[in-house]
């Protein structure tokens, strides 16, 4: 097993790393990275601002770019945090707390290594645990009928539901409202033209872009308009001492690898474990430490073992999308939609009939965390430059870069129209307290459940027991139900709510 | 300004439930079929009345549950990044993309105050050229650049 997955491997390196490849990587992470560190723009913005720069490149190619965008932006997203306690993103809050305090006391150097190399050593792990389990993973699936891949995407949507912030009641509808998006188009099953209203534009279904970087891109920047963040301190700071010295390298070295280990379990849960474990990781941490209290005052520890599980859960977060099919949080539905456009359709198949893309992709995710460690270090200069930029000045381009996205796949003023139209709906439910993101997954996974739930239903002849009888969905079900119920009980629903306030 | 008073739930509701009416009232010439043969509109109106359902569950929770009211909304960020949004769309194919990005861009400066002459100035002359050479020029976006 061992001599095949190296073998695997090699073909992906040989794919990943030809010089064309080498190269879309870098330009993704050093993309990625500037948007990412830019103040006021997250991650999920940063990935759904740039897919459309994919659209015309090979799959392959384009899906390497794709990550490292992803990778750079979280580490953006980690570098604004330690410097200006900005973090761009829910996976670097916690970074934010003894990152910025240990910048403060002139560490700032060392403290952007720690998460540096952090995320590199979970990176590595996590990437050849991927590639030991992924293909067995897989191969599990291929025993899936319509009726367990039905189950197994409530699943999905369950977990989503519950790590989105606020009302499970209202995340609930969220999502089922993009569901009802999923099914504007032609019904392949019966050629019926649904909610399309003669509109030529609407006969693919709703775009993908439209609704994804309406109510990612344009939303956060009304939303950055409207309540303007209060501009981060300059980091007065000199980066000297690039390197942690002993004790900070003692003290985080056991941090790291316990934090890859929660993030790599937790990352493969649909639903977006990754944010989860760096909180997780903290607290554990914090329980364990010899001197808790000097977390929130600078501990390095503090930065190094959430680096490390956010890093290790975003590379696993691959699994389930690249096994199953199914997207667990919404970066992870905007490269699926992504393979949707390259013709890839994304799920068991694609380690036996794209191997090149599989191995290729998972060769490009080490390179890209190398990439990373290698070119950000000396580049932070250039990033402590870019944190001072004024919002004013960078609002106007980021709304180009969502109108060129949207108009550039189709070519069309409705896609832009739409737009408009999405960017209203996201703004209405953020001000009414709900999330986007379950939508966005919703009307992903959505036509996909219909397309099984019709298939399941047809064999079993209108029978919803199928559901419950093969012994798959049984559990998967069960366990969606389990995940529900364990919700509405008051001592969790009350730790779920302090986890999001911190 | 616009202090809107009611619940965010209430909010959410309204829209939760208009939503779902929409999806009834448009899919009601689907048919809907058995679930052993599902039709085209078996789902739209599941969802519909589910996403209904969960909306009046919503409102009816404000009653005993405390929810949040909207309170303050700036009107001026929203309307005027739909308003450049719509403008770029508008204008785009007719006026070509120079023409349309400095108009959108030139109503999104407004989004975020009275902008001041040069800084207007500047981005409206800038960044669509900025731009047009990056994206078109350089990448080849198959966009008109002008009116011609």
């Amino acid at each position: 097993m061992i001599a095949d997955m190296l073998n695997n491997l090699a073909i992906g390196f040989a794919g990943a790393s030809t010089l064309a490849n080498l190269g879309y990587a870098l330009v993704g992470c050093l993309l990625g990275t500037l948007v990412g560190v830019l103040p006021g723009i997250g991650v999920v913005p940063t990935v759904a601002m740039l897919l459309p720069l994919s659209f015309g490149m090979e799959p392959l190619s384009g899906l390497i770019m794709l990550a490292g965008i992803y990778y750079g932006a979280q580490y953006g997203g980690s570098t604004a945090a330690i410097l200006v306690r900005m973090p761009g993103e829910a996976g670097s809050i916690v970074t934010a707390l003894d990152g910025y305090e240990m910048a403060r006391k002139g560490r700032a150097g060392s403290a952007l290594a720690i998460a540096a190399l952090a995320s590199f050593f979970a990176g590595t792990v996590a990437t050849l645990l991927i590639a030991a389990f992924g293909p067995s993973l897989a191969s599990l699936a291929m025993k899936f009928h319509s009726a367990d891949y039905f189950s197994l995407m409530v699943l999905g949507l369950s977990m989503t539901v519950v790590l989105a912030q606020g009302s499970i009641l209202k995340a609930i509808a969220v999502m089922l409202i993009g569901f009802i998006f999923g099914l504007v188009g032609l019904d392949i099953n019966s050629g019926v033209q649904r909610f399309t209203f003669g509109i030529p534009d609407l006969w693919e279904g709703v775009s993908f872009l439209a609704i994804s970087i309406g109510l990612f891109g344009l939303v956060e920047v009304v939303r950055n308009l409207e309540f303007p963040e209060p501009r981060g301190d300059r980091p007065k700071m000199k980066i000297r001492d690039l390197y942690p010295n002993r004790e900070e390298f003692r003290e985080s070295a056991p941090a790291v690898v316990r934090g890859t280990i929660l993030g790599s379990l937790l990352g493969v849960l649909p639903g977006g474990g990754a944010v989860l474990a760096s909180f997780v990781s903290y607290s554990l941490e914090k329980k364990l430490s010899k001197r808790p209290e000097t977390f929130g005052k600078g501990a390095p520890a503090g930065v190094a073992s959430p680096e490390a599980a956010n890093n290790a859960g975003a590379q696993t977060s691959f699994v389930p999308l690249l096994t199953l099919g199914l997207p667990s949080n919404p970066i992870m539905a905007l490269l699926m939609g992504a393979m949707m456009i390259h013709g890839i359709a994304p799920g068991t198949a694609i380690v036996s009939e794209r191997p090149d893309l599989f191995w290729g992709l998972i060769a490009s995710m080490w390179i890209g965390n190398l990439m990373l460690v290698v070119l950000n270090l000396p580049l932070v200069g250039l990033w402590v430059r870019l944190l001072t930029i004024s919002y004013d000045l960078l609002f106007p381009a980021i709304m180009m870069f969502c109108l060129i996205g949207v108009y550039s796949e189709g070519g069309s003023a409705f896609q832009i129209l739409l737009l408009a139209g999405f960017t209203l709906l996201g703004y209405l439910l953020m001000r009414c307290g709900c999330e986007p993101a379950p939508m966005i997954i919703g009307f992903i996974l959505g036509p996909m459940m219909e397309e099984n739930l019709r298939r399941a239903l047809t064999v079993s002849g209108g029978d919803y027991s199928v559901f419950i009888e093969r012994p798959i969905s049984a559990t998967l079900l069960a366990a969606s139900v389990l995940l529900l119920l364990l919700m509405a009980l008051p001592g969790l629903r009350k730790s779920r709510a302090e986890a999001f306030q911190e | 300004m616009l202090n809107i008073r009611i619940s965010q739930d209430l909010l959410a509701a309204i829209i939760f439930i208009l939503i779902g009416v929409a999806a009834l009232v448009f899919g009601a010439d689907l048919r809907a079929g058995t679930s052993a043969d599902m039709g085209p509109g078996y789902l739209p109106r599941a969802l519909g009345w589910t996403v209904i359902s969960l909306g009046v569950i919503t409102g009816l929770r404000t009653i005993w549950l405390h929810s949040p009211v909207v309170g303050q909304v700036k009107l001026r960020p929203i309307i005027l990044i739909l308003v450049a949004t719509c403008a770029f769309g508008f204008l785009v194919e007719s006026a070509g993309f120079v023409v349309a990005s400095a108009i959108a861009i030139f109503n999104s400066l407004f989004g975020n105050g009275r902008p001041s002459v040069p800084y207007a100035l500047g981005m409206v002359v800038i960044l669509p050229a900025a731009l047009a050479i990056i994206f078109i020029v350089g990448l080849g976006l198959p966009i008109d650049l002008w009116w011609f």
